[in-house]
């Protein structure tokens, strides 16, 4: 599903923010990726999502290389994986089913469709109360859940959460993580980064521990 | 087209300061080109109609036994030409002498023992005078005839036939350098207004690239904005112009000397209506085009992150 062989990143400067990075996760996975502030973990995430390139190496998400995608590729690439980010990304002028429907929409199906799916995904997240809110009005807690939804309601075979706890207290990001877990169970493949050991800890999930842009530990 | 509408709806509502300065100021810029064209357009008109028929007069060799109906016919014959009468001598006194009846009544030549005045054919072309060249079409036609056995000269108004082609041809030179260089800044007008909108919404373009739209799909609603501005712009200019048009009309028909020119003035007509619209809708388009392309390659959230 997520496959590095020998990636290198070099930021100008030059910055070594990946370094011989080399793994696997498999259809299915539940992956924790932790390490540090400054570990490379962002760099990582990034490049699943197409947003930027290896310097070297080779990344493979979901059947497609990521250095050959282009301008026009990427984004029907973007339309087989979920990303979460910390900060939500959330449109502030949409409403909850808007926003949740987002990726429905960019693929034109027809609306009577992404209602009745918008529906189905609010309702299982405790969320259908709010469809009409807009994000400024809810909690941050639901704001992730209104993210990860949008993050799925395509069923992406992948999803990809980066710091989805970082702007959260300890009771709602235990509460986001038992979401991401559920989604596991459903089939989908998750790969979660996170700089909190003590959530990481109490799960038994494999571990990919970065340091230094390199990996220094993988518990599979 | 609702989504479209919505984003056009929402860029004003975020940049309603920009819009209205964007608007007047297109507005004002396509005013002028109409203006320009119009007029032209007028000028051209009223130009071709009153120079309509170009007379050569042929001045025939005195002394000469000539066949007059041959040359005649060999004149007729020429392409350009469409009439040729004969003014014979006699005539052409006549003439002169009722001329000059008017205005010096004393100095008729009725006394004159010889009639000096030649023979001589007056030549109608078919080729109305609108620009310099065919000024020079009637200066080949001229000496072309001159060069005929028994014509003694021609003439035909040289120097004012040929400023007036000049003055027609220079008012519609100017008129297209007048209307490039505003469709020129038109361009950079839209595109700035375009600018500001994309960088007020740089994290839904974010957003959206991130939830797989197309680059074709992010694009577009900029486009559409720049059309329908162009669009807007170009039909206000179409109406200030048909206002102040029909008001310069309305002026010059009062005037005792220039009433009969105003009957001759015009606007456009619908089609070009419809086209100049369309013209304006797709500068719009294009300048927005010309700045999403340079702003938004799919990959922005890439650029913008960090
Ligand atoms: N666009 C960039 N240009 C230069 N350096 C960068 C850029 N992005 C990240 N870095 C550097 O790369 C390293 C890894 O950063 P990041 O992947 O964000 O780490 P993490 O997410 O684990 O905190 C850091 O040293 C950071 O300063
Ligand atoms: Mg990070």
């Amino acid at each position: 599903m997520i496959q590095f062989s020998h990636v290198y990143k070099t930021y100008l400067g030059p910055v070594h923010a990946l370094r011989n990075i080399e793994f696997e996760i498999d259809k299915g996975e539940f992956v924790f990726l932790t390490g540090p502030s400054g570990a490379g973990k962002t760099t990582l995430f990034r490049m699943i999502s197409a947003y930027d390139k290896p310097s070297s190496g080779v990344v493979r998400v979901s059947g497609s290389s990521i250095d050959e995608l282009n301008a026009n590729t990427v984004a029907y690439f973007r339309r087989k994986i979920g990303v979460v980010f910390q900060d939500f990304k959330l449109l502030k002028d949409r409403t909850l089913a808007e926003n949740v429907a987002l990726p429905l929409t960019v693929k034109g199906h027809p609306q009577k469709l992404i209602d009745q799916k918008v529906n189905e995904l609010l309702d299982q997240l405790g969320l259908s109360h709010r469809k009409y809110q807009y994000p400024a009005q809810i909690s941050g807690g639901e704001q992730q859940r209104v993210a990860i939804a949008r993050a799925l309601i395509h069923q992406p075979g992948v999803l990809i959460a980066d710091e989805p706890t970082g702007n959260l207290d300890p009771q709602l990001s235990e509460e986001i993580m038992d979401l991401l877990e559920s989604v596991n169970a459903q089939g989908t493949t998750v790969f979660v980064a996170t700089h909190d050991h003590e959530l990481v800890r109490r799960r038994a999930k494999r571990v990919i521990e970065l340091a230094g842009g390199q990996i220094v530990r993988d518990s599979r | 087209m609702k989504n479209l509408m919505s984003s056009y709806a929402r860029t004003w509502a975020q940049h309603t300061g920009i819009q209205f300065a964007t608007l007047s100021i297109l507005s004002a810029t396509l005013t002028v080109v109409a203006i320009v064209f119009v007029t032209s357009f007028n000028v051209n008109r009223i130009m071709t109609q009153w120079g309509t028929d170009i007379k050569l007069t042929a001045y025939l060799e005195n002394d000469k036994d000539l066949d007059f109906a041959l040359l005649e016919k060999k004149i007729q014959g020429m392409d350009s030409v469409k009439a040729v009468e004969f003014v014979g001598k006699e005539r052409a006194l006549q003439i002169f002498n009722n001329q000059l009846k008017d205005i010096t009544p004393e100095f008729l030549s009725e006394n004159l023992d010889a009639n000096p005045l030649p023979n001589s054919f007056e030549i109608t072309l078919k080729e109305q005078i609108k620009n310099s060249e065919s000024y020079e079409v009637l200066t080949k036609q001229a000496s072309l005839i001159s060069s005929f056995e028994g014509i003694e000269d021609v003439s035909y108004g040289q120097s004012w036939l040929k400023n007036y082609s000049a003055f027609v041809s220079g008012v519609t030179t100017s008129g297209i350098v007048v209307i490039l260089i505003l469709l020129v800044g038109s361009l950079f007008i839209i595109g700035n207004s375009i600018r500001s909108s994309i960088s007020s919404r740089k994290e839904e373009i974010e957003i959206l690239e991130l939830v797989g739209a197309t680059r074709f799909s992010i694009r577009l609603p900029f486009v559409f904005e720049g059309f329908v501005t162009g669009a807007l712009t170009s039909a206000i200019g179409l109406f200030i112009c048909f206002f102040l048009f029909s008001w310069a009309k309305a002026i010059i028909s009062q005037s005792a000397v220039l009433a009969r020119l105003s009957e001759t003035m015009q606007f456009f007509d619908y089609s070009f209506i419809f086209l100049f619209v369309l013209g304006g809708a797709l500068i719009g388009a294009l300048g927005s085009f010309l700045t999403v392309r340079g702003i938004n390659d799919g990959w922005s959230a890439s650029q913008g992150a960090n």
